[in-house]
């Protein structure tokens, strides 16, 4: 069994806030996690696993040269910092964690798309963080 | 060897011929009705000039006449003289360039066996994913890009992206299926539950 662990992030010029998920990816016969309606046929595509559930959705107000925390649970947290807006998109500084452990650093220009982060793998499960900016 | 050539009928009888031209000219003599008859003629002539040597005497002394021709052989120093040389088949050919074709074929060989490799490579914006897991599903094939201007806006931009855990790396691409970028980790430490996830990571200092 793997899990999938999913940050799902999109942004917009305008956007005003982001909005994260962890997700576990996972073969297991389960009921579809409703609250991933619209994302699931995207991590099926990207991931292929069977079975998404949500673990944690957080979100929050995204102001330019501030640091924002998101605890995404199950140890899982990402800081997003917005550098300043341009005409092309929201730049921003990205970082997951695990614990003390840096997963991943990267700078990401998001307008309308979102961004999925493939992380590790815990048994048959997957966990996937999508990352959003919203309005 | 091809053309009835009696100068190197005359060389063979003579004894001039070295190397590759010897055995040319032996193997058309061999071969070659006319030229075994010429051969034969010669030799005879031979035979006869050697039974019968010229009664001429020479003006010149033996030790004279050679020092002349010596200084003949140094007054014409570097300058080039017409050798003929023979006609040959393509068997003769490739026969005497045996190594260069091998040599050949080998490159060949090598060409289109690098070219063959470098295949899928070509085939890069399509890459299969695959989770290492015992009951992984089949990993989907994604579009790779790197972020270009043509990039559509629906995608977000990855400029820089890293992954501090050793042994592990982090690439980006644009699933053009899902609509999605995604940032792929691979390499991260597997553990078997939530609770050896956080103890492995929380002992993992990046």
């Amino acid at each position: 069994m793997a899990i999938l662990l999913g940050v799902v992030l999109s942004a917009s010029v305008q956007a005003a806030s982001i909005e994260a998920r962890l997700i576990r990816a996972s073969n297991e016969t389960d009921k579809p996690d409703e609250q991933l309606t619209k994302l699931e046929p995207k991590l099926k595509k990207v991931f292929g696993y069977k079975h998404y559930q949500q673990l944690g959705l957080k979100g929050g107000p995204l102001k330019e040269n501030a640091q924002l925390r998101l605890d995404l649970g199950e140890g899982i947290v990402i800081l997003v910092t917005l550098r300043a807006p341009e005409k092309k998109g929201q730049m921003m500084d990205f970082e997951m964690y695990s614990g003390r452990a840096a997963l991943v650093k990267s700078s990401v220009r998001v307008n309308r798309g979102e961004l999925l982060v493939k992380g590790p793998e815990v048994g048959n499960t997957l966990l996937v963080v999508s990352l959003a900016v919203v309005e | 060897m091809r053309r009835h050539d009696t100068t190197l009928v005359t060389g063979l009888v003579d004894g001039e011929l070295k190397g590759r031209r010897l055995r040319l000219a032996q193997r058309h003599v061999k071969a070659c009705p006319l030229c075994a008859l010429e051969y034969r003629h010669q030799q005879h002539v031979r035979q006869m000039l050697q039974a019968n040597p010229p009664s001429v005497a020479m003006n010149d002394s033996t030790d004279f006449f050679w020092s002349k021709v010596k200084k003949e052989i140094q007054r014409r120093g570097e300058e080039s003289a017409e050798v003929p040389q023979p006609r040959l088949a393509l068997a003769d050919w490739l026969r005497l360039h045996q190594f260069a074709m091998a040599t050949a074929t080998a490159l060949v060989v090598a060409a289109c066996g690098v070219v063959w490799f470098m295949q899928p490579v070509r085939r890069a914006p399509e890459v299969a994913v695959s989770m290492p897991t015992p009951v992984a599903p089949q990993a989907p094939k994604v579009a790779v890009s790197v972020p270009t201007p043509a990039t559509p806006p629906d995608f977000a931009q990855v400029e820089q992206v890293k992954t501090p855990v050793p042994r592990s790396t982090a690439t980006t691409f644009d699933s053009e299926e899902a609509g999605v970028t995604v940032i792929w980790v691979s390499g991260l430490p597997w553990t078997p539950d939530m609770n050896g996830m956080k103890t492995e990571f929380a002992n993992l200092d990046t």
